[in-house]
């Protein structure tokens, strides 16, 4: 099955085993090899649910309700298991704590080569590897409890980019991080994609560098996938991202309020693009009517 | 009123005129300020920093920089290990932190670590209770805080099982209740969706209107540059520039010395600075200038 989407659900609705309501209330999602992804939306939204069932941790860990269908590389998540799908799904936890369960950075790095067959020799090169990328490897010897929150959010993406998922999933894995080290990851992310094809879903309230980075934003509310589309087209809803609570990007937010008065053509997806618009402003009143 | 009234665009004075006498307190100072817990390293280096009454001031830094040990001090939760803090003339280190309370409130991060009580008014009334208030001041007060925090509706619920943006809520309220004219928060709009991060420095603009003074440490610098006035950046353990934000959000290389990144906007508007358009701190204000400049070059001849 070649052919099948590297993730596609079907009808997805799940709750938790106590809660009342659904949390996710009827996804349709594909996502191809190769895509790079944004998932936006509030506190509660369904984000992070959304997230454990490409994994198959929903439902295999959390008990609950699910209906519908997860499909991951073409096989339903209910008749796989949650170690078969880590090596096609990386998932990256909001809460760090919940992942690190090693006694050291290293150990954390090694656990996946290690069960995917890897001799020891190699599993190392590839953990070492892995922790250079992310600016890690001073942390190799320590106990990962002992990290600060950026530090235990670094060795959690590292240790999972150790498995060589297929997509790598992060749910907001930024929230400890400076400004400086969530470009940098942002980077990390665009280099993944570029040059091994991996696919990316990133959960973030990091509006500018989603849609940067991006290339299609999801915007989730109340359980729902409210838009889905390239990044330069749904920025064009402000009115649905307002009624879902989440602020557009500054200069998505800026082109919105100006359309009339600058020649936007479509929203800007940085702050060159935005800069460019208002040179042509200058340049066309200089010229004259 | 929109954050732009608040926070002009163009630079002012870091400290407000006039050093509070004659006003109810809210006033803060660190003088020469070092501060490490036992041996280990220096958290906190020769620091120097004075609040007027009714300030509206954001304290950024990197994780590490020392800005939880700061907030700690000011509110006499840590005692300096040299030089002293002094709370609206009272020096910490001699002060009871419970008497300390009464000027200085501090909200949690998370509020988790603040919230233990089984009714969101007894959250409220434990505070005015231990300020030994005469009963019927504390039932005017917890009405008058229910309503001012539109907690009515949830005087009875269980806090811990209120959403994020309702507990921090409870939070502000419980410690606002007992009036104190310093609040200190720390990082408040960490985990919280923009919804809720909104509403939070809205209320703490709204208590900064109404005379208290008001710290925030964030690393949230899109809602630094739209609604405080003054901006303190810490590296490690020390001061590193004390100004007005609009200055501070345009030195973009101290702010990645710091790790820090000025938000879209400024980056924006000091790209295209050559164009004349002033410095914009704000979503808002960029609107309102963009308007402004085409009006003039269509004026113009």
């Amino acid at each position: 099955m070649a052919s099948a989407p590297l993730v596609a659900l079907t009808g997805l609705r799940y709750r938790y085993p106590t809660s009342k309501d659904w949390v996710l209330r009827g996804i349709d999602l594909v996502v191809e090899r190769g895509e790079y992804v944004g998932l936006v939306g509030t506190t509660g939204a369904g984000k992070s649910t959304l997230c454990l069932a490409l994994n198959g941790l929903i439902p295999h860990y959390t008990g609950g309700v699910m209906e519908g269908e997860v499909r991951i590389d073409g096989q339903d998540t209910r008749r796989l298991a949650v170690a078969d799908l880590s090596a096609t799904v990386g998932l990256v936890f909001q809460d760090v704590d919940a992942q690190l369960t090693m006694s050291t950075v290293e150990e954390e790095c090694l656990l996946a080569p290690l069960s995917q067959g890897l001799g020891r020799r190699e599993a190392r090169a590839r953990a070492q590897a892995v922790l250079a990328e992310i600016d890690a490897l001073p942390l190799a010897g320590r106990a990962p409890q002992t990290l600060s929150g950026g530090q235990k959010q670094r060795v959690a993406i590292a240790a999972v980019l150790t498995a060589e998922p297929a997509m790598l999933v992060l749910d907001e894995a930024t929230s400890e991080l400076d400004a400086l080290s969530v470009q940098r990851l942002f980077a990390l992310c665009d280099r993944l994609n570029a040059e091994r094809g991996t696919t990316i879903l990133l959960v973030s309230h990091e509006m500018e560098l989603l849609a940067r980075h991006a290339r299609r934003l999801l915007l989730l509310s109340e359980g729902r996938l409210v838009l889905d589309g390239p990044s330069c087209v749904v920025l064009r809803e402000l009115d649905v991202f307002r009624r879902a609570g989440v602020r557009l990007p500054q200069v998505a937010e800026l082109a919105d309020r100006t359309a009339g008065l600058l020649p936007w053509r479509e929203p800007p997806l940085d702050e060159a693009e935005a800069a460019a618009v208002l040179r042509e402003a200058a340049r066309q009143r200089a010229a004259g009517p | 009123m929109t954050a732009e009234e608040r926070a002009p665009a163009g630079p002012e004075p870091a400290a407000p005129a006039g050093d509070g006498a004659g006003r109810a307190g809210g006033a803060l100072r660190a003088q020469a300020v070092s501060f490490r817990y036992g041996r280990g390293t220096w958290a906190l280096r020769d620091v120097d920093l004075a609040f007027a009454p009714g300030e509206l001031t954001a304290i950024v830094g990197n994780n590490g920089s020392g800005k939880s040990t700061l907030l700690k001090l000011l509110v006499g939760l840590l005692k300096p290990t040299e030089g002293r803090v002094i709370v609206d003339g009272v020096d910490t280190r001699a002060a009871r932190v419970s008497a300390l309370a009464r000027r200085v409130g501090f909200i949690f991060q998370n509020p988790n670590d603040q919230l233990f009580a089984n009714t969101v008014a007894e959250e409220i009334l434990f505070g005015l209770r231990n300020l030994g208030l005469a009963s019927d001041e504390i039932a005017a007060r917890l009405e008058a805080t229910l309503a001012e925090f539109q907690l009515e509706a949830l005087r009875d619920v269980f806090p811990r099982f209120l959403a994020r943006g309702d507990k921090q809520k409870v939070c502000i309220a419980s410690i606002v209740a007992m009036r104190p004219r310093i609040l200190l928060l720390d990082e408040p709009t960490t985990g919280q969706d923009h919804r809720d991060s909104r509403a939070i420095l809205e209320l703490a603009t709204r208590l900064n209107a109404a005379g208290i003074t008001i710290l925030l440490v964030t690393h949230d610098l899109i809602n630094v540059a739209a609604y405080t006035r003054r901006t303190i950046v810490l590296r490690d353990g020390r001061v590193v520039r004390d100004g007005p934000t609009a200055t501070v959000m345009s030195d973009v290389a101290l702010l990645a010395a710091c790790s820090l990144v000025p938000p879209q906007i400024v980056r924006l508007s000091l790209d295209v600075a050559e164009l004349g358009l002033p410095l914009a701190l704000s979503v808002d204000a960029m609107v309102e200038q963009t308007r402004a400049w085409l009006a003039e070059r269509e004026a113009a001849p």
